[in-house]
């Protein structure tokens, strides 16, 4: 009973130097997206250089109203290669009709099948033509091969038909199977990611079965700024549309350019989980669109140099550009941290905001779990159980610090993972297929499957 | 006309027949191979336009690149190359080159992984060890001096990759272009192959890139039929146009089959032809041959009751014979046989008649029972003459039909004829009368060796006999019981054979009732 007294209490003392330490960061008007900038903590101990985590976050508002939300320009490509037969493709096929009932006369609706050629079984048309769409969808047979790129890419074709206008342009990829027609890296999928992320298209990917290439599925979506879905059996292919769904429906902010710069003396390093260039001192993220009542961050990593006790520093401003789709006009927010250096150890050791701290620890688990697969891609089973062990150990001990039970959850189930490798010697497929969609959505900060 | 001579006819018919068949065959499949030939040569105009396509699509994508790499503003190209990176779909990563001081961007050691990988890749350009104008690795400079530019294909672990750059004094920027994301615009373009055609884009390691046409049923690449390069926009990548089963069916297909049926009609009509002519040879040779039997057995069947005149009428004539009982039985057989001489004379007339169709006759209401009757009582003793009992099974009623009296005659003489010629040995021969509906049957019946069932069919062919030579124990010409059948049928009845219950034949006289009495009394014989 004390115990437990004594851990919120404890908590609350973090919380509330958090909060008075947050004082410190200005956040700027009160458009539909804020912009907010933190320090993993926010004073350090003076005398020497430290490197700390910046959090930028990006608060997108939940939409008034239902009518406010912006149309959606959806195409869904789906698999239907002969190992789709069955009653996968018929789930496939009910969940692209459940999609098409959630749009409305405003969305645009386009479908496209591939199996070692593709075809486009509707093309781009009002979202309102629902008898004709499902009659068509429905008469959809499985076929041969898997041409993924070639589908991906006829779906993005229609899609392209009203980029011009103010849609929510996404792609809804299904597949079941290896691509053995077309372009079947990650590497090259992620290069079509990127180059339709330009365009404002977002792929979202949805694999099901255990045959998928996971890292090709992941690669596409996270390049493209969109969603990822495993799903073990195509029965949970309905509830993972109406996800997607929610989350396309909801998107009130696209074209969003996070600008990061740090002042003079302040080095960036790079940002956790996120393949970004760093220009001098500035640092660009791109995202295609921010959900509404989605909060998104970057982790970026930095180099403060030493400082003298009760001295303040600027460490990071950040910048928002977007576009407001409830209105559509350009907006903007802005936001900036600053840093106090303190001789006394305990002062700056209890100064850590809990929030970004744990949300450091989780990124750098996910982290852990990709290169536990790639140890694992090398026959290093026991190297990659180690990986995951150590990120648990490290899991562990913040969860303590924290006293968060998340993190806690998240150190079992690292040892969990860590021990089925250790059991199989190696990593199962459906094992790679969880950890991968695990990592990437906590990367992009994906609401739950 | 011998049979082998019919089908020597008949091959001789047949095998020209089947040359001209064949070679118009070969013909047909000659025309085939020409149709085909002209379908693949169509075929490969339609792919060499697709790959013209496709390559001009590259060729577009980097002009376009170039211009944006030329409207570069001088000094602020680094800017300007990161907002077009940032904006442009098409744009990879962008690079920045000196002479002297080697890349300026992406510096090593302070870019994401992408750009490390770029750097690696292009590492024999920007370290200066490869020129930017060298051709070796499927260059295509426009101009070569200080103010050049152009595009450069490049390879890597079998990976196509292009780069666009130009050259602006001792500085090279340029843009690396990104191969997936055109490809796969490509891809959502790709042209059409023809009908029944698969086309495929295949990649410099032989791997397919995309794939048209065809019913996507098939899982394998298709046969290399035609193959068109795509150089020098996608070095080493071609496109392989296969045909499928559909290819040719739109053109020469028809070709096959229309011809092939007409040689087929054509064919089966000169068979056909052929056989009938063979079939007609043969039925003139049958009838030709009974004729000549039929001649033969009316002269035999007349010399018999001639000879036995002649022979009576000379030993009367001599005056030898003295008694005259024996006076008077000669005079008897000189009158039965020229009776059976008129019977016989009176059988080849109606025959001659039944033949050429000027046969006539006067129906009318007879009893049968009584024409029949008298019929018997007058022959009788013939049949006893023969050792035979005859029997006169008739009920009391009268029997009326509608028929002609001499035909009625005619018949039932001929049928006994035949009971007496054949039947002698069985001793009994018995005539009944019933009615049955609407026909009356009248018939006689014997206890003779009966008909034998291979003959029974032919029974009642012209000039049919059982043992048809001239040394057969029973003369005859084999007209009887033809001609009884033809009268019967032409008067609305008929004359069949009924195998007789105990042995022995029974023929049966079939008549239609007499006018007015249809329907009176049903079914049932007469008892």
């Amino acid at each position: 009973m004390s115990t437990v007294l004594k851990r919120v209490a404890v908590a609350g003392l973090v919380l509330l130097a958090a909060g008075a330490e947050a004082a410190k960061t200005k956040s700027a008007d009160s458009s539909v997206v804020k912009c907010t900038v933190e320090l993993d903590r926010a004073l350090l101990t003076a005398g020497r250089t430290h490197k700390a985590v910046v959090r930028i976050s990006l608060d997108a508002d939940q939409v008034v109203r239902a009518g406010e939300r912006a149309p959606v320009n959806l195409a869904v490509v789906l698999d239907r290669s002969g190992s789709m037969g069955g009653e996968k493709l018929e789930k496939a096929k009910e969940a692209a009709i459940e999609a098409l009932r959630r749009l409305d006369g405003r969305d645009i609706f386009s479908l496209v099948v591939y199996e070692s050629n593709v075809e486009t079984v509707v093309p781009a048309q009002s979202a309102a033509n629902t008898e004709w769409i499902e009659a068509r969808i429905r008469s959809i047979r499985t076929g041969g091969s898997t041409a993924l790129f070639g589908g991906v890419s006829q779906g993005a074709a229609e899609v392209r038909k009203n980029l011009d206008k103010e849609y929510v342009n996404r792609v809804i990829l299904l597949s079941d199977g290896l691509a053995n027609v077309g372009p079947r890296s990650p590497e090259d999928l992620g290069r079509l990611g990127t180059g339709l992320m330009k365009e404002g298209i977002s792929v979202t990917t949805v694999g099901v079965g255990k045959d998928y290439n996971e890292d090709l599925m992941a690669r596409l979506a996270q390049n493209s700024d969109g969603n990822t879905y495993f799903a073990e059996s195509s029965r949970d292919l309905p509830r993972i549309f109406k996800a997607e769904l929610g989350d396309v429906l909801s998107v009130v902010a696209r074209d969003v350019n996070l600008i990061i710069e740090c002042p003079e003396g302040v080095r960036p390093v790079g940002v956790i989980g996120r393949d970004v260039s760093v220009r001098g001192r500035t640092v660009e993220v791109a995202l295609n669109q921010l959900y509404g009542g989605q909060k998104k961050f970057a982790l970026l990593e930095v180099e403060i140099p030493s400082g003298a006790a009760g001295e303040s520093r600027p460490v990071a401003s950040a910048m928002v550009r977007y576009e407001n789709l409830v209105n559509q006009k350009r907006e903007e927010s802005s936001a900036s941290v600053e840093v106090s250096f303190t001789a006394v150890v305990e002062e700056a050791e209890k100064s850590v905001n809990a929030e970004v701290k744990k949300d450091v620890e989780l990124n750098l688990a996910a982290r852990a779990q990709d290169d536990a697969i790639t140890l694992a891609d090398q026959g290093k089973a026991g190297e990659a159980a180690q990986a995951l062990r150590q990120a648990a150990e490290s899991l562990k001990k913040t969860a303590e610090k924290l006293d968060d039970s998340e993190l806690a959850e998240k150190a079992q189930e690292a040892e969990k993972q860590a021990a089925a490798i250790e059991a199989n010697s190696g990593m199962t497929r459906e094992q790679r297929k969880t950890l991968r969609a695990d990592s990437y959505r906590t990367y992009n900060q994906q609401s739950a499957q | 006309m011998g049979k082998r001579a019919i089908v020597v006819y008949w091959l001789m018919l047949l095998l020209p027949a089947a040359a001209l068949a064949v070679w118009a065959l070969f013909m047909l499949r000659h025309e085939e191979e020409r149709a085909a030939g002209q379908v693949v040569a169509a075929a490969r105009l339609r792919a060499d336009a697709g790959a013209d396509a496709l390559r001009w699509q590259v060729a577009i994508a980097q002009s376009e690149l170039s211009g944006l790499m030329n409207s570069a503003p001088a000094g602020g190209e680094a800017a300007y190359l990161l907002e077009l990176r940032k904006r442009h779909a098409l744009v990879r990563n962008v690079f920045i080159w000196d002479e002297e001081s080697g890349l300026l961007y992406p510096r090593p050691g302070e870019c994401s992984g992408e750009e490390s990988r770029f750097i690696a890749r292009y590492d024999a350009l920007f370290s200066g060890r490869d020129s930017w104008d060298a051709g070796e690795k499927g260059a295509k400079a426009d101009t070569v001096g200080r103010n050049a530019g152009g595009w450069l294909s490049w390879f890597e672990e079998n990976r196509l990759y292009m780069l666009g750059w130009k050259r602006s004094g001792g500085t090279v920027f340029g843009i690396e272009l990104d191969w997936p994301v055109l490809l796969s615009r490509l891809v959502a373009a790709f042209p059409q192959p023809g009908e029944g055609w698969t086309w495929e884009l295949v990649d410099g390691a032989g791997f397919p890139m995309h794939r048209a046409g065809g019913d996507g049923e098939e899982a394998n690449a298709p046969a290399a039929d035609i193959v068109v390069t795509l150089d020098p926009e996608m070095p080493h990548w071609r496109l392989v146009a296969g045909a499928g089963p559909g290819a040719f069916a739109s053109r020469s297909g028809g070709v096959m089959v229309v011809g092939g049926l007409m040689v087929a009609i054509l064919g089966v009509s000169i068979v056909l032809g052929g056989g009938l002519l063979a079939w007609q040879a043969w039925l003139q040779r049958r009838d030709a041959m009974r004729k000549t039997s039929f001649v033969s057995n009316v002269s035999h069947e007349l010399k018999t009751p001639l000879t036995a005149i002649r022979m009576y009428s000379e030993l009367l004539s001599e005056g030898r014979v003295k008694e005259e009982e024996k006076r008077r039985r000669y005079l008897d057989v000189i009158s039965q046989e020229s009776m059976r001489l008129t019977r016989l004379v009176n059988n080849v007339l109606d025959f001659s008649r039944l033949e050429q169709g000027r046969k006539t006759y006067s129906p009318e209401n007879i009893d049968v029972c009584e024409a029949a009757g008298r019929l018997m009582r007058e022959h009788e003793w013939r049949l006893r003459d023969a050792g035979m009992e005859p029997r006169w099974d008739v009920s009391g009623a009268a029997m009326r039909v509608r028929f002609d009296r001499d035909a009625l005659e005619q018949i039932l003489l001929n049928l006994l004829d035949n009971a007496v010629k054949y039947a002698a040995a069985g001793g009994e021969f018995v005539l009944s009368v019933t009615r049955e509906g609407d026909s009356v049957f009248l018939r006689a019946m014997d206890r003779g060796p009966g008909v034998s069932r291979q003959h029974r069919g032919r029974l009642f062919e012209k000039f049919f006999r059982g043992d048809a030579s001239l040394s057969a124990p029973n003369a005859g010409c084999g007209l009887g019981l033809s001609i009884a059948r033809q009268l019967a049928r032409d008067l609305g009845g008929d004359v069949k054979y009924e195998p007789r219950e105990g042995g022995g034949s029974c023929f049966a006289l079939v008549m239609p009732v007499a006018t007015g009495e249809e329907g009176k009394v049903t079914g049932g014989p007469a008892a």
